[in-house]
């Protein structure tokens, strides 16, 4: 049994693997020997190439999925305990790739209310937390909308508000661009800012680079393993590393690298346009 | 082939109370041997319009013209052979027991003879850099996502025909993925001759390879030009939402701090040069 929680730490991964029988190559092993802590606050990205595992640790965070060995708690309780898992799915709400999928009500506000009377709250607290979650997600004037005709980035919101609603401390966010257009992406990650600066854990799963710069912390899955693990400038760093793994760093690093290269003289940390214009610029 | 669109028009359930205007005057020609990318958010028309390429539309108004000839009735099915649509995730689309059957499903109900099936399947494969001998009695659903999605690429290869429509040829992929897929679409173009139209919501992705570039917006054309023209004006582009490639955008940013450089930059190997050229470092 794990005691002693530190006040501030949500979620510890204790040698944790995990398998799977596949129909014709056998046995896999989807994750392999992966520890981290997470503590209440950060904002983590998880990077890996297709198949490295990261939807599979995603799923491990909140209960949906129990290590084959190894041991996942959140909040200080382990996952295997089948008794936690309510309580785990309310602390750890989890956002996916396809928001069509996600929509279970008619209307929007009926959709995020879904949760919460599930976790048997009265309805007059029901109604209060819809009404805040949908307008920390900048959807508080679409409340009696289909959520069917909202638009992609729109209907990612109203899923976020939905796991908000249910008043966790950390939201787990699977790919919830990938099928995005260029401004929902925006809409869908600056409401996820908005809300770790509210004091909500974020775990974000993402193949767009530019993404993770925003992170304080970058995880990166190859093969089941965890490879790297550091700030964004640390991970991008290794370029080289990322490229052999199938990623990438943003362009803007590159950039730097190959300037760095040929002489120019620039700060480690530049991970954003402006901060390069800025070193550029001195 | 040559397809021309002239003040082409689409309305979904027209006189009904769900109408909508999808396209709306549009005005384009598509050369032989271009690669045009089609650029807009969600809901810009982007795939009604290509879906007016091969015929699975039609015109509300206007008229579509293919080497100079007005399309009618009897000539879909021709079109539909010349002009190939790959939809976005197309590896949903897979259904044979194997990988040979998905790939020649077409060119087989097109009557072509076994041996042409066969040559046109393995040719297929090839394009998309999937090995038909080690590949094509597997099932296609124990593959990799990326090898599905070739897969159903070759399937509309095999049918051999000039100009390849892609919707999102990329979407879901990691970088390597990606980088793979949009590679091989440029050697099909370079190397097979192939007419390219990409439908993409990254600018990142196109700005470096498509000749010309399309941007819709709540159905109507908006730009049109090289990636340098429609590239020009980053301040228009990021009122409509869909921002610039980042090597522009920097480049921009150095223009308005003053700096004397050209903002038709689109990758990073000409953003070093230029910058390099900036600071008056000398270049080996």
């Amino acid at each position: 049994m794990y005691r002693g929680v530190s006040p501030i730490e949500i979620i510890r991964a204790k040698g944790l693997g995990f398998k799977y029988q596949q129909a014709d190559t056998g046995e896999c092993w989807a994750l392999r020997d992966i520890s981290f802590t997470i503590n209440k606050g950060e904002f983590i990205v998880i990077l890996g190439p297709n198949g490295s595992g990261k939807s599979t640790l995603a799923k491990h965070l909140n209960a949906l999925l129990l290590p084959t060995c190894g041991e996942v708690w959140v909040n200080g309780l382990l996952t295997s305990d089948e008794a936690n898992h309510w309580q785990i799915r309310q602390l750890a709400g989890m956002v996916f790739q396809n928001p069509d999928n996600q929509i279970v009500a008619t209307t929007v506000e009926e959709d995020v209310a879904f949760g919460p009377e599930n976790l048997g709250v009265p309805s007059a607290e029901i109604r209060a937390r819809v009404d805040e979650a949908l307008e920390l997600v900048g959807m508080a004037g679409y409340k009696k909308h289909a959520p069917h005709l909202l638009s992609g980035g729109q209907k990612q919101r109203v899923a976020i508000a939905g796991v908000i609603a249910m008043r966790p401390e950390c939201l787990i966010l699977d790919e919830p661009t990938a099928m995005l257009d260029p401004r929902g992406r925006i809409e869908v990650m600056e409401t996820v800012q908005r809300l770790n600066k509210e004091g909500i854990t974020v775990i974000l799963i993402t193949h767009f680079m530019e993404e993770a710069v925003i992170a304080d912390r970058v995880m990166v899955l190859a093969d089941g393993r965890l490879a790297m693990s550091g700030t964004p400038a640390e991970v991008f760093m290794r370029g080289d590393e990322l490229r052999a793994l199938g990623l990438d760093t943003p362009p803007v690093v590159r950039l730097a690298q190959e300037l760095r290269l040929a002489g120019v003289e620039l700060a480690p940390s530049v991970l954003t346009v402006e901060e390069l214009v800025s070193e550029l610029c001195r | 082939m040559q397809i021309k669109l002239e003040n082409v028009s689409h309305t979904y359930m027209p006189g009904t109370p769900f109408e909508t205007r999808a396209l709306i005057d549009i005005n384009l020609t598509i050369e032989q041997g271009e690669y045009l990318a089609i650029i807009g958010q969600t809901g810009s028309g982007k795939s009604t319009l290509v879906q007016h390429l091969n015929g699975l539309l039609k015109p509300t108004s206007g008229r579509i013209l293919i080497d100079g000839k007005e399309v009618d009735k009897t000539a879909y099915r021709e079109i539909r052979r010349r002009v190939g649509l790959i939809f976005q995730f197309p590896e949903q689309q897979l259904f044979a027991e194997t990988v040979f059957e998905d790939v020649a499903f077409g060119p087989k109900n097109l009557g072509l003879p076994e041996a042409e099936v066969r040559r046109r399947v393995e040719n297929a494969m090839l394009l998309v850099g999937l090995d038909p001998q080690e590949l094509g009695d597997r099932s296609p659903f124990t593959l990799s996502g990326g090898q599905m999605r070739r897969i159903a690429m070759a399937g509309v290869l095999a049918m051999e025909p000039e100009v390849l429509i892609l919707d999102e040829p990329a979407a879901g992929l990691d970088p390597r993925g990606k980088k793979e897929i949009l590679d091989q679409i440029d050697r099909l173009h370079r190397e097979e001759g192939l007419t390219v139209v990409l439908v993409s919501h990254s600018m990142e992705d196109v700005a470096s390879r498509a000749k010309h570039l399309l941007v819709l917006v709540d159905g109507r054309q908006k730009m049109y030009g090289t990636p340098a023209e429609v590239f020009r004006d980053g301040q228009e582009l990021a009122e409509m939402g869909l921002g610039l490639p980042q090597m522009c955008l920097l480049m921009h940013k150095l223009r308005a701090a003053g700096k004397d450089v050209p903002t038709d930059i689109f990758t990073v190997e000409d953003a070093r040069d230029a910058i390099l050229k900036m600071l008056g470092v000398p270049q080996t």
